[in-house]
């Protein structure tokens, strides 16, 4: 397989997390979003480290996704402490700070 | 690279790398105090137990250190020992100051050696600093991370005295607030020395996460759990944008490196459409951490409802550590496609200036209105970025310092204000302040007139840099708008300033506590906001030097 198909996959994988991070309102979907923005950057460091012959772009891939991980905890405890208090995991149901 | 076998492995010897700690002596302070800070939380009421062998170890770390020609480090090391010690036993029985005073003394140690640093790690035996990198050139030890370091490290200094008894007038005291603070800080230390993609990468998210969870540390408060979640869910969209930025620039340049990317980004084999869509993804990614419009949209709501001791140190010290790593990504990887970048920057610093400036003249609540007058100088800060020079850099740092003393002495105000009362302050609460509490009011008035640009004030000679840098190179427009933006953001500080003194104090509004804390944090950062504006000598020197050491 060309080296292009696999950036061309990771870009539709960002899109379509960008796409949903957009569009959809439930929480937990849109950290999910995140989350597979996050593995296209992965499919791209790894192929491109391929593509390079360096192992720097496969190390960037552990960084990322221990990184992913740290984001996890700190998000499900955000996530679940919303719905603790307001019994919704709709995006737009916190709506206190505005002008 | 990293998994080589080394010649020392047919032994069964992992080769030791060499490590420079001494160029992360200020970050070894913050994250060894951290851990102090949640051992304390542990032994809860035993914290003499840790107290005492860790105030020994320090102190004959430091003997050692002295006794090794390291006399600075030693004793900053013996003194951080003594009054981990002294503190506990002085005053061991009030857990909160304990913690408080501890998280200081850590950032007053992490401080002093920075300027050790500057003295003696980068200028060793008397002669002109030089700048280096460390851990195979993933680090940077220049000016940009020195001068980056001073800034973050002063504002954490004074963070903890303002925001002391805040949080417990809140309800909200716990003890990890200090330790989360002080890894913050020392994400933001690290990204400004952030040489390569990952350690820029990781430096960001270090800031980030212990950010998105102070926003939200109120977490009964509505608000600030909305703080919270809003900072979190665009943080980590904008962090993917980012990253996705650096893989398509690896992609194209094949390094990961800054210096060598702006090396092979004038190239002929770099495949100059992929690098462009990486700097414009890398552009929106680090825009949205400095608050650029339109990257902005966070900034309002997460200001406004995050604890107001959390808001004074995210505008502070987050805004310079994002400017540090904005510069080196655009003066040193991006160079060679300045002819792109440019103008595109300076448009979004346009937009950002006026757009912050206009907004905040219809809010109504204080803290708002500071947020939108960060997004305005954020703006102002990015025409030193723009002008691509010595002079541009070293306006840049030296125009984030003293936003950064501005700020905290605006916010701190805020703080004191904000007290008993549920985490609001609206415009109506400043009426008549001058009659009830003038001193409170003379430093808001004070932090004000900086934040306008009004000599004799900090503001003013950070405005002044980086509006001649951005004349120098050439973005007289740029700086035109500056100006009109300033003249716009004076219009709204003047009425702050007239509510605060011409106009009676409303019925029954309760009078600002204005605790030992806040005074102390306060006045120091007033006195900074005087001194910098009238004695720029010494600070704005060490901000030119940083920018000949970046190069």
């Amino acid at each position: 397989m060309p080296i292009g198909a696999y950036f061309a996959v990771s870009a539709i994988l960002f899109c379509v997390g960008l796409t949903g991070v957009i569009l959809r309102r439930n929480v937990i979907v849109l950290f999910m979003c995140i989350e597979l923005m996050l593995n296209s950057v992965n499919l791209t460091f790894a192929a491109a480290a391929r593509m390079w012959g360096g192992a720097d772009g496969q190390v960037f891939v552990f960084f990322v996704i221990v990184v992913a991980a740290a984001e996890v905890v700190v998000g499900l405890a955000l996530i679940v402490n919303l719905f603790f208090r307001r019994g919704t995991l709709d995006i737009d149901a916190p709506n206190l700070l505005k002008w | 690279m990293i998994l080589a076998q080394a010649p020392g492995s047919a032994s069964g010897m992992l080769p030791t790398p060499d490590v420079a700690w001494s160029s992360f002596a200020p970050e070894l302070v913050l994250v060894v105090a951290a851990l102090l800070l949640l051992m304390f939380a542990i032994t809860e009421g035993r914290q003499l137990l840790v107290a005492i062998p860790t105030g020994l170890l320090a102190g004959a770390a430091g003997v050692w250190l002295v006794t090794q020609g390291r006399v600075a480090p030693g004793a900053v090391a013996i003194a951080l020992g003594a009054a981990t010690v002294a503190i506990v036993v002085g005053v061991g029985e009030r857990p909160p100051l304990v913690q408080a005073f501890t998280a200081g003394a850590a950032a007053l140690g992490a401080l002093v050696l920075s300027f050790w640093q500057y003295v003696a790690v980068m200028a060793p035996d008397g002669g002109t600093a030089t700048a280096s990198t460390l851990l195979g050139g993933s680090v940077a030890m220049d000016g940009i991370s020195l001068f980056t370091r001073i800034t973050v490290y002063l504002t954490t200094l004074l963070v903890i005295p303002i925001g002391y008894g805040y949080l417990q007038d809140r309800g909200v005291d716990r003890p990890e607030f200090e330790p989360l603070l002080l890894l913050s800080a020392t994400g933001m230390a690290l990204l400004g020395a952030a040489a390569d993609l990952i350690t820029l990468f990781i430096a960001l998210e270090i800031l980030s996460i212990a950010l998105y969870i102070l926003c939200g540390f109120a977490r009964r408060d509505r608000r600030s759990q909305e703080s919270g979640l809003k900072y979190f869910l665009t943080g980590s969209v904008a962090s993917a944008i980012l990253l996705y930025g650096m893989a398509l620039l690896y992609v194209s340049t094949g390094t990961l490196d800054l210096g060598a990317i702006g090396t092979a980004l004038g190239l002929v084999t770099t495949s100059e459409r992929v690098a462009v869509l990486g700097l414009a993804l890398v552009t929106a990614g680090i825009g949205f951490k400095i608050a650029l419009v339109p990257f902005h949209l966070w900034t309002p709501d997460v200001y406004q409802g995050a604890p107001t001791n959390v808001t004074a140190f995210m505008a502070a010290a987050t805004k310079a550590a994002g400017f540090a790593a904005v510069l080196r990504l655009y003066l040193l990887a991006f160079g060679r496609l300045e002819d792109l970048w440019v103008p595109i920057v300076a448009g979004l610093a346009a937009v950002t200036m006026i757009y912050g400036a206009v907004v905040a003249l219809v809010q109504r609540d204080v803290k708002r209105i500071l947020a939108f007058s960060s997004i305005a100088h954020a703006g102002y800060a990015t025409i030193g970025v723009v002008a691509n020079s010595d002079a541009g850099l070293s306006g840049t740092l030296w125009y984030l310092l003293t936003y950064a003393v501005t700020t905290l002495a605006a916010f701190g105000c805020v703080v004191a204000i904000e007290r008993r009362r549920r985490g609001e302050v609206a415009l109506v609460d400043l009426r008549g302040l001058g009659r009830t509490s003038p001193a409170l009011a003379g430093i808001l008035t004070l932090a004000l007139l900086s934040l306008a640009g009004i000599p004799p004030t900090a503001g003013f000679a950070g405005k002044l840099v980086v509006f001649q840098a951005g004349i120098a190179a050439g973005f007289e427009w740029l700086v035109v708008i500056g100006v009109v933006s300033s003249v716009i953001a004076a219009f709204f500080y003047l009425r702050l300033m007239g509510m605060m003194f011409l106009e009676d104090p409303v019925e029954g509004t309760e009078v600002p506590v204005v605790s030992t804390g806040v005074s102390f944090g306060v006045a120091i950062a007033a006195a900074l906001v005087i001194y910098l504006g009238v004695q720029p000598g010494v600070l704005l020197t060490l901000a030119d030097n940083a920018a000949v050491l970046a190069r």
